[in-house]
């Protein structure tokens, strides 16, 4: 069974890899990227308590609630990526001695923090504020890939081979910086995000209360020599009472035990067991429930609410101020899009032209690492919606391109609108035609549109200047012309969230 | 049976508790993930509430002038020119008043309806039998601008109420065709009304030229209006799509012929002597114009509105036209 | 156990395969671009005629949207009042790509086709085509038809069948209003003078859609221009507003004819007058008598124009 559980976990981690290359434009096709993200039963409850919603494909989540209820931990054991991930690196960092082994596979009142987490996390999305997707493992493996593995790979590839197009993104030191520590941290303690920190792990922990199978220890035939205890990453402490709601069902202990006291057993089998002559069972039940006392759970929750007031406090949704908070076309209202949003990455990953861009302080604390437009690094494609497509929680609605364009009623999304800079603009403060952002207008008719002026220049000739306006009617806040404006620097037409469909409240006539 | 205990194992009612905990969780989460499922995977849209028409049957195109110095008389002679007030207010009608109370000016600087006028046009819906609310949603201070017009003190005397706008008094409705089609109204006094009179005072306005009949329902409109100016004459049709009123009584008693809409110095106003009562309000607008020296045809909203067919500018044309002296 | 183990070891290919499955399904309402709404007025051509065939179905742009299809030419349509555009390709041997302009007047669709003449074109018998290497035009009405060819060496014969073929295919004008360039005689006209010049002609603000060619009489050149307003009193406003124009720009010796007006200015002799709704003159004379040479032979002209028509 070790064997198969490795399989599975291998399995799964090249399944994640590939489903993380295949989205991307050309290749998506209907292939179901969010699957990981769905199975993650953090995300599904979340969302749920926060939206009152199970979008598309979430209710996998809770189906991996419901076998995790029955069966254990497994997911966290045989599915996780991160997990796995994270189970290869402390393995190739383990030291050589069982005795050392031992000493770092000790289970630590620590561990219960995680509990606490889940707790002020999922009290903290009951009043609408969904933080779950920062600390939730697949969406900070997806996040790390969209960011920064992709990217790489990407750069690799474009060292060898001179054709993998660029990309980048604003924060990707930060995220970097935080999933090199995640991983470096296995280390000092193998799995040390699974045990201490993944609040995920804490929610389906929780979930092994009535568990009705696990790995349990003959004491008959247990001579106490932890070697299991060297061997097991959860930290689950399999040589004396093995927790449950830690216990990732690896297999590991099982497999080293010398003794064969350690097996998986349903609950209801304590009768078929046989020890020779003995038809006694002294196999010891499980412990289920983590030791928390009645204060921290009380803190828990009082951190949630501290939280979820403390930012929605700040106004996120109801300030003005918000011009460089463009979100994706497709994208909820302000209110109802942070209920959702996982800021799991898909959308920045699948984004052809890479102006989806993790929000640092556009969308204000609230809105870390969500998703919004940044047009210093590209622009909205016309005719694309791959975004609202990937997302799981329908943050961003998964809309068809007729009404990305506004077919049939004639009212395309418009995501913002453009706003000329006359201070900058040629046409306007260089007395020097230009006109590229007209050019590259998409949309039919355009929304730029020119004023003929006769000027008389420095020379003294006159001269006729195409100064162009922008149509506010017809804009839809794309972006083209802000990254095609021929000023780098500062481009001399930008785009500023007013006027964006989704907000009925910010439009203007 | 001995006793299951020194074993170790699990005695069958652990054995029994359990199992219905798991069976329990499992249907929790396999329930919630069913029920939940796309049960709200986008907000659902306000609902836009839809104000019906307040007109009389059998009343349309319907126009009488007043001329002369008494305000009540001239509303009353208007009035009776319509076939009298019975003919549109039944008793136990709730009927709603919309004056112009837009700024805080004392009634002599003609920015906002006449008390005597709005009195008269209380008393009589009073006399008929009727409930009558006085309401406006001004961009100041409304309990202030109710005191300082007059039309407070003018309400109450004739036997009616002044209902002055709160923050649940509104919502979203239905407005028009050309440029707004939903916006925050105050949606309570519309929803509560029966019967629904305009009483607008006749002003020249900087934007839009004139703000009259049409224009006076832009007091119902909540929060954000200030972006209408930018399409006014298309927002004022609209308006006229949003409303269609039992009657309407143009106040000419003042007219503010300049620096309108706010007016502010008697040296604008002049005595208009005149009050016209009707039920098309695109034909009184169209009237009310030659009162203040401006053609109806350079008003592009009362084109637009004729062209929606919400009323006829051509007031002579109408098929009740009544002029009077009193 | 056995089985739930071979299960257990089954599992991810059972996984690996629905992935693959739900791969396949791609929804069109995601990834296609909206059907570009029918073109609501073009023409209706036939898919095939006599040996030409269209293979893709006909484009058509209005005024708005021309430039997707002629981004940078369209500023000169517009001078001549271009409505909308119809495209399409015809194979049958050559390839040759239509652009059929439907045009406000029918003087813009022959200013539109003066316009893109090149300096080599040969002209048809009729004088409403010209052929150039690779290219070919012709006007009908409201209509201007070009051709261009996918290959420049393609056969000019092959672009007289078609352009006559397509021509053909154009509703034939409704009314026969004056012919502007017909009232301008081919015979003594300069070489490659004949132009149509759609706003402010000579200078004069008044002077739109003006025809003009080149003539030489007795040695002498001078330029003969006309115009058809609407009616007779447009065009007497026309030459009124003419006369006060050639006044305030410094003109001398203005003298008024009946009907007519003329005078001198920059030592050219120009003359202007109207014939019911026809407005015709003569300008860039050297000296009075040639003003006056020419203008007999344009009175001439115009009245046996006249004459003939009714």
């Amino acid at each position: 069974m070790k064997r198969l559980r490795i399989y599975y976990q291998v399995f799964f981690l090249a399944l994640f890899g590939v489903l993380m290359w295949l989205c991307a434009q050309g290749r998506l096709r209907g292939y179901p990227v969010t699957w990981f993200l769905d199975s993650s039963s953090l995300n599904a409850l979340g969302a749920l308590v926060a939206s009152w919603n199970v979008a598309h494909w979430m209710w996998i989540g809770f189906g991996m609630l419901a076998l995790t209820a029955v069966l254990g931990r497994v997911f966290c054991g045989w599915v996780c990526p991160l997990g796995t991930l994270l189970h290869l690196v402390s393995w190739l960092a383990e030291p050589r001695s069982a005795k050392e082994r031992i000493a770092r596979n000790r289970w630590l009142s620590a561990q219960n923090v995680k509990f606490l987490l889940v707790l002020a996390l999922l009290t903290a999305a009951a009043f609408g504020v969904l933080q779950a997707g920062l600390f939730d493992p697949i969406a900070l493996l997806t996040r790390s890939t969209a960011v920064v593995l992709a990217p790489l790979l990407g750069e690799a590839q474009h060292l060898i081979t001179r054709t993998a197009p660029e990309r980048a993104f604003q924060g990707a030191a930060l995220i970097a910086s935080v999933f090199c520590a995640v991983l470096a941290l296995n280390v000092w303690r193998p799995r040390f995000w699974c045990r201490y920190v993944c609040p995920l792990g804490a929610l389906l922990g929780a979930a092994t209360r009535w568990v009705l199978g696990a790995i349990t220890r003959d004491p008959q035939r247990c001579t106490n020599c932890g070697l299991c205890e060297s061997v097991c990453p959860a930290a689950s402490s399999p040589s004396t009472t093995i927790k449950t709601h830690e216990c990732f069902v690896c297999w590991n202990c099982v497999a080293r035990c010398p003794e064969d006291a350690l097996e998986w057993r349903w609950i209801f089998n304590r009768h078929k067991m046989s020890f020779a002559n003995d038809t006694k069972c002294r196999m010891s039940p499980p412990a289920t429930r983590p030791d928390l006392s009645r204060r921290s759970l009380l803190g828990a929750l009082a951190a949630g609410v501290a939280i979820a007031a403390g930012l929605r406090l700040a106004g996120t949704t109801k300030r003005r101020g918000f011009s460089l908070r463009i979100r994706p076309p497709g994208a909820l209202p302000e209110a109802d899009f942070l209920e959702r949003c996982l800021k799991c990455g898909l959308c920045m990953k699948v984004c052809p032209t890479n102006v989806l861009q993790p929000a640092l302080t556009e969308a204000g604390v609230e809105g870390f690492m969500t998703p919004v437009m940044n047009m210093q690094y590209g622009y909205c494609e016309l005719n694309c919606t791959l975004c609202g497509q990937v997302c799981p929680t329908g943050a961003i609605q998964r809309i068809t391109i007729a009404q990305k364009a506004g077919h049939p009623d004639g009212r395309p999304i418009k995501t913002g609108t453009a706003f000329f800079d006359r201070g900058r603009c040629l046409p306007w403060a260089m007395q020097r035609n230009c006109l590229v952002c007209q050019e590259v207008c998409p949309v039919s008719p355009k929304a730029i549109y020119t004023v003929d002026e006769e000027v008389l220049l420095k020379d003294g000739t006159r001269a006729v200047l195409r100064r162009p306006h922008v149509d506010p009617a017809r804009c839809i806040g794309c972006g083209l012309c802000q990254r095609e404006c021929p000023l780098e620097d500062k481009p001399a037409i930008r785009v500023s969230a007013v006027g964006e469909t989704r907000a009925g409240s910010s439009f203007y006539l | 049976m001995k006793s299951e205990r020194d074993t170790g194992a699990l005695t069958r009612r652990e054995l029994l508790k359990r199992t219905a905990g798991a069976v329990a969780l499992v249907t929790l989460a396999g329930g919630a993930g069913w029920f939940f499922h796309n049960r709200r995977l986008a907000p659902p849209p306000r609902d836009a509430a839809t104000i019906a028409s307040f007109a009389v049957p059998d009343t349309r195109g319907m126009v009488a002038v007043a001329r002369g110095t008494q305000p009540a008389a001239l509303v009353a002679a208007a009035l009776a020119e319509l076939g009298g007030i019975k003919r549109f207010i039944k008793p136990g009608d709730r009927v709603l008043i919309k004056p112009n109370c837009a700024f805080d000016r004392p009634p002599h600087l003609g920015a906002t309806t006449s008390p005597d006028v709005l009195a008269e046009v209380v008393r009589q819906c009073t006399a008929a039998g009727a409930e009558v609310r006085v309401t406006d949603n001004p961009i100041n201070n409304a309990e202030g601008c109710f005191a300082k017009t007059g039309l407070r003190a003018a309400t109450e005397r004739a036997g009616g109420s002044v209902w002055l706008p709160a923050p649940g008094m509104f919502g979203a409705a239905r407005v028009g065709t050309l440029k707004i089609p939903t916006w925050d109204v105050m949606l309570a006094p519309l929803l509560w009304a029966t019967k629904l009179i305009g009483v607008p005072a006749a002003k020249t306005h900087n934007l839009c030229h004139v703000s009259l009949a049409m224009k006076n329902w832009y007091g119902f409109l909540g929060h954000g209006r200030a972006r209408m100016h930018q399409a006014i004459h298309e927002v004022i049709a609209d308006l006229a799509t949003f409303i269609t009123p039992t009657l309407v009584i143009m106040d000419g008693t003042r007219l503010l012929l300049r620096n309108g809409p706010t007016g502010g110095s008697v040296a604008d106003v002049a005595p208009g002597n005149v009050v016209a009562a009707g039920t098309d309000q695109v034909a009184l607008d169209a009237l009310a114009c030659t009162w203040l020296n401006v053609r109806p045809d350079d008003v592009e909203f009362i084109h637009l509105a004729a062209q929606l067919k919400l009323g006829s500018p051509d007031w002579h044309a109408l098929p009740h036209f009544k002029e009077v002296t009193v | 156990m056995r089985l739930a183990r071979l299960g257990l070891w089954l599992l991810p290919a059972g996984i690996a395969a629905v992935v693959m499955w739900r791969g396949a399904r791609v929804d069109p309402a995601f990834v296609a671009p909206p059907g570009e709404a029918a073109a609501p007025s073009g023409l209706a051509f036939p898919e095939a005629i006599g040996a030409w065939r269209t293979t893709t179905p006909h484009e058509w742009f209005p005024r708005e949207r021309i430039y997707e299809k002629i981004d940078g030419r369209d500023v000169l349509f517009f001078q001549y009042g271009v409505q909308s555009l119809q495209f399409a390709t015809w194979e049958g041997g050559s390839s040759w790509d239509m652009y059929l302009y439907t045009m406000g007047a029918p003087a813009g669709a022959r200013g539109a086709w003066l316009a893109e003449k090149p300096a080599t074109a040969q002209l048809d018998d009729t004088g409403t085509a010209w052929f150039a290497p690779g290219a070919a035009a012709a006007y009908h009405g409201h209509y201007y038809l070009s051709l261009s060819a996918a290959q420049p060496d393609a056969s000019i014969m092959d672009a007289t069948n078609l352009l006559a073929l397509l021509c053909a295919q154009l509703p034939v004008a409704a009314i026969a209003t004056h012919d502007p360039a017909a009232l301008l005689p081919r015979d003594g006209m300069r070489e490659n003078s004949l132009e149509f010049i759609p706003r402010e002609a000579f200078g004069f603000d008044t002077l739109d859609n003006i025809h003009a060619a080149g003539y030489s009489v007795g040695g002498h050149d001078a330029v003969w221009f006309v115009a058809v307003a609407s009616d007779h009193t447009a065009a007497a406003g026309l030459v009124a507003r003419y006369a006060e124009e050639f006044t305030r720009f410094g003109g001398s010796q203005a003298v008024n004819h009946a009907d007519g007006f003329s005078g001198v200015m920059f030592d050219a002799w120009e003359m202007i007058a109207h014939t019911n709704e026809i407005v015709f003159g003569v300008r860039e004379a050297d000296s009075y008598d040639t003003l006056t040479q020419h203008w007999e032979r344009v009175l001439q002209h115009i009245q046996r124009a006249l004459r003939d028509e009714k």
